[in-house]
């Protein structure tokens, strides 16, 4: 799950904003009539401009890469309510109770593919702490890091598992029948599992970047997965490890992942702030933890190879998953320019579950933006609160 | 010096009399050595143990004592010479004729070797100059597949022969994961270089159009990076870059397999667990674990409706 993200050098990607400029002054020497070649001497002498300031640039940046930085991620403080084998159930209590609060817990489940830190990684810019400034009883699960142990562990061991214990704990604590679930990614999918064997225990359902339907060839991912052998993999390496992912995400876009993004990050050395978020974004990237093979090898067949989830054909735990069975309201937030989870992975759900109350949220956005960017931070997070807000009391 | 065609000069004769007087001087030199049975002077105690060990010595010197004068005396009658040495003249051809069909057979396989590697040099018809570095690859994986894997195939025998062939198979799919990953490599480079191409041709496009160039580098870095990309998107879903990259992973887990059997074998020789040993472990652990939650779950159940 990786993106060129804010700190990915978007600014330096883009054009420089100004139109080409024609070239002003006397024409140099040799050009004649409507049509010239490069204007060598032009660029020339931008170049011997720009020297100086990236030499001063360069001196800036070296002060602020030898100063103390502060690049701490997951700073939001919580408490662990819970632990069971490597899984944790994260509580956000909130600091101060508005008039109008939601009442009903939310639990977020993330993906197992990178940390759930994602969702609170830059103060000013913490998806966690604008929902507990709501009010919202916030719980996520940290699914920690699965060692050699852990490489049995199925979808079902997941959702009918860690997921469906998490919720018990929470029904508990707070004494009620059902909660709010919302789902990341493949912690998304997770989660229409889960809604869909449990439907009783989940009050409201939000899915965001979701992959639900398989069988698309917007995203490059969607293509490779068919190409695949995880089982191949699975008895091999055990657990899919993390940093062979990590790999196979930067190559699904190499020209900006490994080349551009670090280029901008040379740009911009010489600005603090945009250091310290870029270095914070890279500690979130290459925090990978290995993937349970057995999951991986689950997921990759019964999902992206056989696209059984929308056609209520999957099994988890000996069980149907029918999606006719997500009665509860639906929030199916996804990005237009997702890479990972394109358009065509998502747009089909709403379509498929039972529940009569649906809404789709397109974002202008890709897979980590509506999470991380300033712009999305506006809309995505404030919507999932008058949503939740809207049928707390139903 | 005499000249070997003086009559009085007989080189036999010269040779008997030489044996004879080495065949005195050995015998003189050896004679004290030989035990005095009569002489009885010597203290009892260890002497039986002692007398033991002189025996065997005494036995042993008398024997080699034997053998150099039989030896020398054989040496000393011509007729004998010439009756022991009269086969030597056989023996170049006798060695002749075993050495010529190994030395044929050596020769034979090693101008087979320098056919087979010398045709890697050799371009096939339809070699592809555009396109060297899969062409090359290609003629690689063909001479391995038909030529050096038989190697590495050949039936092992003896009690070794578990643990080479593991050796085999892993030297054989660390090749395999070699080529595999230069091919990748080389689908990845493909975009690099076309983007370098496509990007002067689009510059001379614009400029052939009469359109004004950046000049702002930085555009051109712009055009460029958005030139890769778009080269990147395409041949990241050709279908040749998803065979590189299917048979890539094959070959990188097929050849972390054999790795762990390899280890598997080790750690078996050592005494110490195995890692398949572990996994057995793990597998139950996690069957233990889950049946207790099932069971866990089910009282509570019960507890409840109770």
């Amino acid at each position: 799950m990786k993106t060129s993200g804010k700190t990915s050098g978007k600014k330096s990607a883009k054009p420089s904003g100004k139109t080409p400029k024609k070239p002003s002054g006397k024409k140099p020497a040799g050009t004649s009539g409507k049509t010239r070649g490069v204007p060598v001497d032009l660029i020339l002498s931008k170049l011997a401009e720009e020297t100086e300031k990236t030499e001063s640039r360069a001196k800036k940046a070296s002060e602020i890469l030898l100063s103390p930085l502060e690049t701490g991620i997951a700073q939001t403080p919580y408490e662990v309510v819970h632990t069971e084998d490597r899984v944790k159930l994260k509580y956000y209590r909130p600091k101060k109770r508005p008039a109008k609060r939601v009442k009903t817990p939310l639990l977020i489940v993330y993906a197992l593919i990178n940390r759930e830190t994602m969702l609170d990684l830059q103060p000013g810019r913490s998806v966690a702490n604008t929902l507990m400034d709501s009010g919202i009883d916030l719980y996520m699960i940290d699914w920690g890091y699965p060692t050699e142990k852990d490489k049995f562990q199925t979808i079902d061991d997941h959702v009918n598992g860690y997921v469906d214990t998490m919720v018990d704990v929470i029904r508990e604590r707070h004494k009620v029948e059902s909660i709010d679930l919302m789902g990341i990614c493949m912690g998304g999918t997770f989660s229409l599992i889960y809604a869909s064997l449990h439907p009783e225990k989940v009050k409201n359902l939000i899915t965001t970047v979701t992959p639900s339907n398989f069988d698309t060839d917007q995203g490059l991912l969607h293509i490779w997965m068919k190409h695949v052998d995880p089982a191949l993999m699975v008895e091999a390496f055990g657990n899919m490890p993390g940093d062979m992912m990590n790999i196979g995400f930067l190559l699904l876009n190499p020209a900006r992942l490994m080349l551009d993004k670090y280029i901008g990050f040379m740009e911009h050395a010489d600005d603090k702030n945009f250091v310290e978020n870029f270095v914070r974004m890279e500690k979130w990237i290459f925090d990978s933890p290995d993937v349970p093979g057995e999951t991986f090898r689950q997921f990759v067949v019964d999902c992206y190879q056989k696209n059984l989830l929308i056609d209520n054909r999957m099994e988890v735990g000996g069980q149907r998953v029918d999606l006719k069975n997500i009665t509860m309201p639906l929030l199916n937030i996804y990005g237009n320019f997702d890479h990972l989870v394109p358009p065509g992975a998502c747009d089909r759900l709403t379509r498929s579950v039972g529940s009569a109350d649906t809404e789709d949220v397109i974002l202008e956005t890709g897979h980590i933006g509506i999470y991380v960017s300033s712009k999305t931070q506006k809309e995505f997070v404030p919507k999932i609160i008058s949503w939740l807000k809207q049928r707390d009391g139903k | 010096m005499k000249d070997s065609s003086d009559p009085a000069f007989d080189p036999n004769t010269m040779f008997q009399q030489w044996m004879r007087s080495m065949t005195e001087t050995w015998s003189g030199m050896l004679a004290p050595l030989q035990p005095d049975t009569a002489q009885g002077d010597e203290p009892a105690g260890d002497e039986a143990a002692s007398g033991s060990r002189d025996a065997s010595r005494d036995a042993s010197l008398d024997a080699a004592l034997r053998f150099m004068k039989t030896s020398a005396s054989a040496f000393g009658d011509p007729g004998k010479w010439n009756e022991m040495f009269a086969g030597v003249n056989a023996m170049p051809h006798v060695f002749m004729k075993m050495m010529q069909p190994a030395i044929e057979n050596m020769a034979g396989m090693h101008g087979k070797w320098l056919e087979k590697t010398g045709s890697l040099g050799k371009l096939p018809d339809n070699f592809d100059m555009g396109h060297l570095e899969k062409e090359s690859l290609n003629i690689f994986n063909r001479f391995y597949d038909t030529e050096f894997k038989k190697l590495l195939n050949i039936p092992q025998l003896g009690p070794g022969r578990e643990a080479q062939e593991k050796i085999n198979c892993y030297m054989d799919r660390f090749a395999v994961l070699q080529s595999a990953l230069a091919e990748f490599l080389s689908h990845l480079y493909a975009p690099l270089r076309s983007a370098y191409t496509t990007f002067q041709n689009r510059l001379v496009d614009l400029t052939e159009a009469g359109e004004d160039l950046p000049e702002d580098f930085k555009a051109y870095y712009q055009l460029w990076l958005k030139t890769l990309e778009g080269q990147y998107m395409t041949a990241l879903q050709n279908p040749e870059f998803l065979g590189a990259l299917s048979k890539t992973l094959a070959a990188s887990a097929n050849y972390t397999k054999a790795k762990k059997d390899l280890v598997n074998d080790l750690m078996h020789r050592l005494s110490l667990p195995a890692p398949h040993d572990i996994d057995a472990l793990y597998k139950d652990l996690y069957d233990v674990k889950k049946r207790l939650k099932a069971i866990e779950r089910q009282m509570e159940k019960n507890s409840r409706n109770y």
